[in-house]
Formats: structure tokens, sequence, C-alpha cells
């Protein structure tokens, strides 16, 4: 990674332009009227960088009403060790020509090495040379070993505080800015509860992403998306994201407002969701609600789709209140049908508030009434009676 | 007038004896001979269809007992069909023979009551069908592991030794009738007939009778839904004094596990219904408990007419 | 005297309004042999019935070995054996599965009946033929294995009901014998027979049935005397009398009749011999033969029957 650091020298203004003695006098010949001939300059002559590093120094070649101008470009003054390059369009280069009325743009790579000195300050030396004259440009570089925690970047949350259910999803749009020089690619970094769940989407894109460029002084939207984790507690969560990279990096505190939720579930007699019933005879089922949101539930109604024939009812008919981890028994009393044949039958059982609804089949095992089963062994008793007076008048002979 | 010991003394010894005598009888070894060889016809012609149609079936061992294949019945058919012959000819001449025989007196002068002679012919005979229904039953759980490869499972042998012991009942009704008979009509011949044609017009002609009677007793009216079905409640009602039609029905819901009814279904009772899920196997016995009862009961009035009727006869030769 | 085995009071057995036995009594010792005699339909079968408790008596009272057989029928018939009339068995058992049949019924054990079995097969000579089928056996031989049961019952009384009807004479002759051998050991026999014969070699007495009623119950001689006539007869040949009114001057006699030329038969209450002897030789007859017999029980009882229907 390449950083550059710049030191804002205080006399900025006065090497801002370096003149060539010839041309200054012309210069001040005609200082009024007309500024013309070729400059060499940067924005930054005197700067502090960091060993082992690579560091680009953007140099501009200025042709102010000329005709095009070659100039060879030499450096001198580099200490040694270090290693330097001259690029310019991306490629090594030793010259350039600059059109009229136009600048090129080169950039010096330097590259002190690890363990460089950091006291000294090096005087390096830019030359362009045309046929007709020689253009200096004098640097000065030092070394600086101290991290400078100097933030290029700033995080601007449009909202930084949201609302939600567990079940929501928190979208969190972050504005970051590259308040750095260079462009730059930057990772993306939540910190957020345990079980929380996190991604990152650019802008409104619907792409994940997990990190972003951002050209120098450029700002890009980021969305963070926050997925709570099932049956968290209702109560205020922190979310961090840290933006990084190009040796920048800041982050920006986020808070989620989990707001409870109910959630009702129905469970059967003896947890099971099955049960026995006599034909055309009631039978009562202690069925129980159980809450396992994260807010009460409020005004349960509850219901059966039950076959034809059957008579289902609730007590109490509704739930008016069931608070987390709450539960409630409620009975389902059924009555099957007369005509209700041995066998299993399903009775759905319905329970529903305007916020959730759930359902459950429960299966009932209808049985035969014991009633013909007693009249069948009344009938075989009473042959059996028939027979004893039988034997009892007419036995022993 | 109270007379004193058990009118059941000698019972076991008659019963015993006559056991023995029907076990060893010509007359009992062709007409098993008869039965077994219809079952083995029915049993391989059920794991002929079994091998070809079913995969998995919780219940296999019963299909054994059911499926048919054209053109034999399944065994269970075979079995209401034939056992009242079994029957008849284990009781036709229970008490005519021994008067014939001359040994009635020399029996009854014996310390015993005249009970025992009744009660241990009807058990001897109960016995005899006992074991003879056991050995077929056992024929064919072991005629179906030899050829399904599989045993039975705990279901398939509870439902089948409760149907086997409702089969005993449905046999007892034929032998008390036979007995009853052998003690109203002298001649063993003539018993033998009058029961045969009980037993013609009961299992193969009472198909015909019942709807006939029906009709006359209750018509239908083509445009009254409710006369159709009132004619078929008593067309069943009275089919069900045959106890061929009781015992199928025994045997259609004790060897069906997923059968839920023996009567007429209407839409509304099969709304919500799990279909084909199998019923626990007292309820199952639960359903046809009055057609169990009615056998039963219908066996000892049987018995019970047969050993008045007995029991005030004149003892003389 | 003995002891009394059997004693029956007023015996009544009706059917509906038909009477089959109008009131018996009758009294038997230990030992004896007694005849039950009577037409058919006289009350026989239905009065051994009664006494082994196989029918209900309608009014009465009867004491078997000291038991009532129509309070307690189990333990009369425990001690009584009775052979039915032309006595059937299963005729694909063996003579001696029959006799196990019947000793499990009659409560005897196993062991019991093995060990008395053979003893009872020999005494009646059927100690081959027992392992044969019944079907294989003559009358006799049923007859006998019939004998056999009772003896393996070990029965202090016996009813046979005609025992020797269908019997060749050497078959009757056996039977004849066994029952004495039996009844010398101190068992208790009742028969019915319609052989008067047989019945008068071996019975002690008689009982004589008509109409429901025992007419008559004792010897052959109080019989033939309660009829009117002695119980002693002497067969007079003699010439040149006529005996027929000259003898009914002797002490004792009771008729005389005259059964062909020169012959009569005299009937007396004792031995006239002396007195028809000085009789015929008073008169100047010729005495060729004097012979003392007897009463014959058929011709009492042919006798007691005729009276009987002319009192009628």
């Amino acid at each position: 990674m390449r950083t550059i650091q710049h030191l804002l020298a205080a006399a900025l203004g006065a090497s801002l332009i370096v003149p060539s003695p010839l041309l200054a006098q012309e210069t001040d010949a005609r200082a009024q009227s007309e500024l013309q001939g070729l400059w060499l300059t940067t924005s930054w002559p005197e700067l502090k960088i960091k060993p082992g590093e690579t560091h680009s120094v953007s140099l501009s070649l200025r042709n102010e009403k000329l005709p095009p101008q070659r100039a060879s470009i030499e450096i001198s003054g580099v200490p040694e060790g270090w290693e330097w390059a001259l690029k310019g369009g991306g490629r090594d280069v030793s010259a350039a020509i600059v059109s009229p009325d136009s600048t090129e743009r080169l950039t010096l790579e330097l590259t002190p090495p690890q363990d460089a000195g950091t006291d000294d300050a090096h005087a390096i030396e830019v030359r362009a040379q045309t046929a007709r004259e020689t253009i200096t440009l004098p640097l000065l570089v030092s070394l600086s070993q101290a991290e400078e925690d100097v933030t290029g970047l700033s995080l601007e949350p449009e909202l930084p505080a949201l609302r939600g259910t567990a079940r929501s999803t928190f979208s969190f749009k972050v504005k970051v800015k590259n308040e750095g020089a260079e462009d730059g690619l930057f990772n993306l970094a939540a910190s957020v509860p345990n079980g929380f769940q996190t991604r990152f989407k650019k802008g409104y894109g619907s792409e994940e992403i997990t990190g972003l460029p951002i050209a120098a002084g450029a700002t890009e939207t980021v969305t963070m998306e926050v997925v709570p984790s099932r049956g968290v507690a209702a109560g205020r969560y922190e979310a961090g994201l840290e933006v990084s990279g190009e040796g920048m990096s800041s982050t920006v505190q986020l808070s989620l407002e989990v707001t409870g939720e109910p959630q009702i579930r129905i469970v059967g007699p003896q947890e099971r969701l099955s049960g026995e019933a006599v034909a055309g005879k009631e039978a009562s089922f202690t069925f129980t609600l159980v809450n396992t949101g994260t807010a009460p539930a409020s005004d349960v109604e509850l219901n059966a789709t039950p076959p034809a024939g059957w008579k289902v009812e609730f007590e109490p008919k509704d739930i008016a209140q069931i608070a987390p981890n709450e539960a409630r028994e409620f009975n389902v009393r059924m009555t099957p049908s007369e005509q209700a044949i041995a066998g299993d039958y399903m009775v759905g059982i319905r329970t529903s508030n305007d916020v959730v609804s759930e359902n459950v089949q429960f299966r009932v095992t209808v049985k035969t009434s014991t009633l013909w089963g007693a009249a069948g062994l009344g009938v075989i008793a009473a042959a059996a009676l028939v027979m004893g007076g039988a034997v009892m008048r007419y036995g022993r002979r | 007038m109270r007379r004193s010991g058990s009118p059941f003394t000698g019972v076991g010894a008659i019963a015993l004896k006559e056991a023995a005598d029907h076990m060893t009888s010509a007359r009992m070894h062709m007409i098993m001979l008869l039965v077994i060889l219809t079952a083995l016809g029915a049993v391989y012609g059920s794991i002929g269809r079994l091998r070809d149609t079913t995969a998995e079936d919780a219940y296999l061992f019963l299909k054994l007992f059911t499926v048919a294949q054209d053109p034999l019945p399944s065994f269970a058919a075979f079995l209401g069909f034939l056992l009242p012959l079994v029957s008849i000819a284990l009781g036709f001449d229970a008490i005519n023979g021994e008067f014939n025989r001359r040994t009635m007196s020399r029996v009854l002068a014996q310390p015993i009551y005249r009970d025992a002679m009744l009660f241990g012919k009807f058990l001897g005979g109960l016995i005899v069908l006992a074991v003879s229904l056991l050995t077929l039953w056992l024929l064919m759980v072991g005629l179906g592991m030899l050829f399904l490869g599989l045993p039975p499972s705990g279901g398939d042998i509870v439902r089948s030794v409760a149907w086997l012991v409702v089969t005993l009942a449905y046999a007892g009704v034929w032998l008390a009738l036979a007995i009853a008979l052998s003690t109203l009509i002298r001649t063993p011949a003539t018993s033998a007939l009058a029961a045969l044609s009980v037993w013609l017009i009961l299992a193969v002609f009472w198909g015909m009778v019942a709807p006939l009677v029906a009709g006359v007793v209750a018509p239908v009216d083509p445009l009254e839904p409710a006369s159709i079905l009132n004619s078929f409640e008593w067309r069943q009602a009275i089919s069900r004094l045959s106890p061929q039609t009781l015992y199928g029905e025994v045997t259609g819901i004790l060897l069906d596990p997923a059968a839920r009814s023996v009567g007429p279904l209407f839409m509304h009772q099969l709304h919500g219904a799990v279909i084909g899920s199998p019923l626990p196997t007292g309820q199952s016995l639960l359903i046809v408990w009055p057609q169990i009862s009615a056998l039963i009961a219908a066996m000892l009035a049987l018995f019970t007419a047969a050993y008045v009727v007995f029991q005030r006869q004149e003892i003389r030769a | 005297m003995s002891a009394i085995v059997l004693e029956a009071k007023g015996l009544v057995k009706r059917y509906g309004e038909a009477v089959a036995v109008a009131g018996v009594d009758m009294t038997v010792h230990q030992g004896e042999v007694i005849g039950l005699l009577g037409p058919n339909g006289a009350g026989k079968t239905t009065t051994i019935l009664m006494l082994l408790g196989l029918t209900e008596a309608s009014e009465g009272e009867v004491s078997v070995l000291g038991k009532d057989p129509l309070r307690q029928p189990l333990e009369v018939k425990r001690e009584v054996g009775y052979l039915p009339d032309a006595v059937g068995f299963y005729d694909t058992m063996t003579g001696r599965e029959n006799l196990v049949y019947t000793g499990k019924l009659a409560g005897l054990s196993r062991k019991a009946i093995d060990h008395r079995i053979d003893a009872a097969l020999e005494r009646v000579r059927l100690g081959d033929a027992g392992r044969r089928r019944v079907s294989t056996y003559s009358r006799g031989m049923r007859q006998r294995l019939g004998i056999a049961e009772l003896l393996m019952r070990d029965c202090k009384v016996m009813i046979l009901d005609e025992p020797t009807s269908g019997l060749d004479p050497q078959s009757t002759h056996e039977l004849l014998e066994l029952i004495q051998q039996l009844a010398s050991e101190g068992i208790t026999i009742l028969l019915s027979s319609h052989q008067l014969d047989v019945v008068q070699a071996i019975c002690s007495r008689v009982a004589l049935f008509n109409k429901g009623r025992i007419g008559f119950f004792g010897t052959v001689d109080e019989l033939a005397q309660q009829i009117g006539r002695g119980a002693f007869i002497v067969d007079v040949e003699a010439g040149g009398i006529d005996l027929t009114s000259l003898a009914q001057k002797a002490d004792g006699v009771a008729s005389v009749a005259k059964v062909s030329d020169g012959v009569w038969q005299v009937e007396a209450t004792r031995d006239v011999r002396p007195e028809l002897a000085k009789i015929v030789v008073d008169a100047g007859g010729s005495l060729r033969n004097l012979d003392l017999r007897r009463a014959r029980l058929d011709e009492a009882y042919n006798r007691y029957f005729t009276e009987v229907a002319n009192a009628a």
C-alpha cells in the first residue's frame, strides 16, 4: 500500500512556482501582460514519507503559450539505497513532450529502504531539460517513523438509530468520504452482538460487498443491513461499522432498537397432537398456548376446523393477553359426530390475532362406543342366564 | 327336589372320548382333508397375488387370509363356507347315535348326570374344532413364512388369533345346531339332512333370500332416496340372521385393520377422516362386537334348546 | 335275615295322565336274586329306572343301600350296576376300551381300572377277546362284557334287564351260573326276564308286575299257593279208577285235573303222595306212577294273569 504523507510547509506559496532565471527576466518585463514559458511544478515540494513504502510524488509539466516542448527529465540527489522510478501514463518514462497550453502529469515513485535513518532531510532535484533551458525543481524529502493519526475517511450515517422487531432487517445508510488524496479500496467490517448477522451493499444496489473503492475526495453510500438473532430480547443494541483501507480507518457507532414481537405456539395435551374420543361423546383436551416471542400477544382468538357434524368448543373462547414466555392452558371440548366411524380424524386448531397466527392439526382417534360392547355382553349374559336356568330347571337328571 | 352332586361329573371324560373318537374317525379325516386341500389352494393363490402386488404392508400376513386369486375364494371365505360342514359332521349324530347304538342308557347308568352327556358332546366337538383351526392357522402361518420369507408381526398374530377365536364361536353355532337336531330327530341320516338343509339355506341361498324379503318389507321407491337406504338396512338386518353374514363381517373387520365400518358409509362420516390408517385391534373388535356377541349368544341359545329337549327326553332304550 | 339293600314304598310314576307305576312296594335283602316279571308295559323298566334315579318318581320313597336314588342318584349309581336290555357298546372301540371309558365315568382312577379290568374280563371269559373290537363280538359276548363292566365297578347291586334274551342255550346256562355265583358272593341281583324257566332256575323270589303294581312278591311256591293252588304238584298215573273225585278227599289237595286217560295232576299244599297212593289202592286201582314236582313258574304265571284277567 502506498501512503503519501503531505507536509504542508508554512512557506508554501513562495516556492509554488520556480521560474527559470532566463525566463524570469522576460517575465519581469512582461509580467503584467503575458505569462509565457515551461514550468515543472508539484503541489507539495517538501514532504515526509515512511521508510519501506513506495510513495508517489505528483509532478506537473506546464507549457504556456510555447510551441510543443520536449523535455528530458533527470532526477538527482536520491540517497543511496533508495529506489525510485519516474512514471508517466503508467509507464517508466524519462522524457515528455508538452503541447502548448497544456500540462503533462508525471509521478515520481520513491521507495526508501526499511532501515533508512529518519532524521535527515534529503534534497532531491528534478530537472527538465529542453533545447533552450533547464528547469529545476528541488524537493525536500524527510523520513518520518511515527504513524500519524490522520483520518482521511469520514463516515456519516444517514440515520444512526433504527427501530424494528427481532424479525426486521435494519438498514443503515452510511456516507463514506475518502478525504485522502489518493483513490483507494476500503474494507468494510461490522461489529455486532453475538448472533446478529450483517451484510453490506453499495448504495441501493443488491449485490453484497465486502469492500468498495472510493476515489480520492469522493463519497460513496454504503448500506449495512443488520438482522438480529431470532428471539433476541427487546432492547437497544449497538452496531459498529469500520471502514478501513489505504492506511486509514474510521468507525461509526449505530444503534438498533429491537422492539418485542409475540410469537405463539400450540402445544397439545401431554405435548402430543393426538387424542381419543368416543363417537357422540364429548371429550376434553387441554391445550397449551405458549408465547415464545418477545412481546405480549393480545386478543388471541381460538378457532377450529372440525370434520362435518362435529362440535368443537373452546374454553376460554379467546385469550386476552399472554406475556412472553408465558403458557396459558385452554380446553378444547370436542364432540365427534354421532355417526363418526371408528378411526382417525383430523381437527384443525387455529389461534390467531392481528399479528400472529398458528395452526395445528389434531389427530383424534374416534373409538366405538362401548355401549354396544356392553349390550353385546348383555346378550351373551342373557343367553348364559337362560342356559343356567335350563340347567337349574332340567339339570341333574 | 334338590339332587346332590355336580351335574358336570364326567363331562371331561365324555368330552375327551368324543374328541378322540372324532380325531380317529374316517368321517373327520375326509372332511379335514377337504378343508386342508382347499386351504392350501387358497393360500397358494393369495401368496401369488401378494408377491405380485404388495410391496410394503404392516399387515401382510392378514392378507394371506383374505386375499383371493380367481377363481378360488380366499381362505377366510373358504372357512366360512366349509366350517359348518365340519361342525355338522361332528354333531349330527351326537345324541341319536348314542340311542341307536343303545349305549345311552348304559352310559347314563354310570354315576353321572345326564347333563354331562350333552355338555361333554359339545365340548368334545369344540375341542376337535379348536385343534383343527389351530392346526390350520399354524399351517397358514408356516406357509406364509415359507413363501413370503418374513415372520408375522405382533399385530398380525393378535388379530389372527382373535379371528381364530371368533371362528371357533362360528363353528360352535353350527355344532350346537347339529347337536340340537340330533336330539330332536331320532334318525342320524334325517338329522344330518336337516342340518345340511339349514346350512344350504343360510350359507348359499340366504344371499338371495335377504334382498327378496327386504324388497317386500321395504320396497324401493326410485324417487325417494331414503327408501333405498331403508331397504338396504332391511336387507342387511335380514342377511345378518345368517351366522355366515355375521362371520363374514367379523372377518372383514378383524383381518383388515383399515376397515372401519360394516354398514353403509356416508360422505359426511368420512369428512376429515384419515383413510387407511389402521385401527387398534381393540377398536376393530369393538366394531364387530355385536356380531361376535350374536354368534356366541346363538351358540348358547341353540345349545340350551338342545339341552332342554334332551333333558326332557325319556331314556328307556 | 341278611341286611336290607333295597326298599321301595309306594313308588308312583306318572307321565301326564298316564300312570306307568301305580304304587310299588318292595324289600330286597342282600344276596337275593329277584326276578322281575310281568308283561311289557307293566312298569318293570320304569321301576328299575326309579330305583337307579335315572327317572324321578312322582311319589313314594326308595332306599338303595341306605341312600335315596332320587336325591343322591350319583351315590346310588356308584354302587348299583345296571345292564340295560340289549346293551350297546361303541363298536369301533375294543372291549377293554369300552370298559376303560365307563370306568372313568364311574370315577375310578386309571390305576384302579387297570387293576380290575383284567380280572373282570377273565371272569366272564373275555380275557383274550377284550383286545378285539366290539363289532366282532357275538350277542352273548356283549352281555358278558356288560357283566364285566359291573364287576369292574365292583357293584354291590346289579340290575339286569333281559340278560338272556337272544342267547343260545349254552350262553344262557353260563350266564345263569355266573349270576348264581355272584349271588353266593353276597351281591344282590334284580333281573327282569320273559324266560320264566330262567327266572325260576336262579331267583329266590319273584315280583309279578301288573298294570303298574307288584301283584305278587315272593317265592314261586308262595305264588303257587297264593293263587289258590298248591305249591306241590303230583302227577298220578293209575288205572281202573277215577281219581278226579276221589283225590278231593285227601287233606291238603287243592285241585285235581284229569290230564288224559288215566293221568291226573293233583295240586296240593303239601306232599300228598302217601294219601294219594292209599286212595288209589283203596279204590282198587292200579298205581303206575306217582310223581311229585314243584309248581312251575310259567304255569303259576299264566294262571295268575288269567285270573287277573278274569277278575277284571
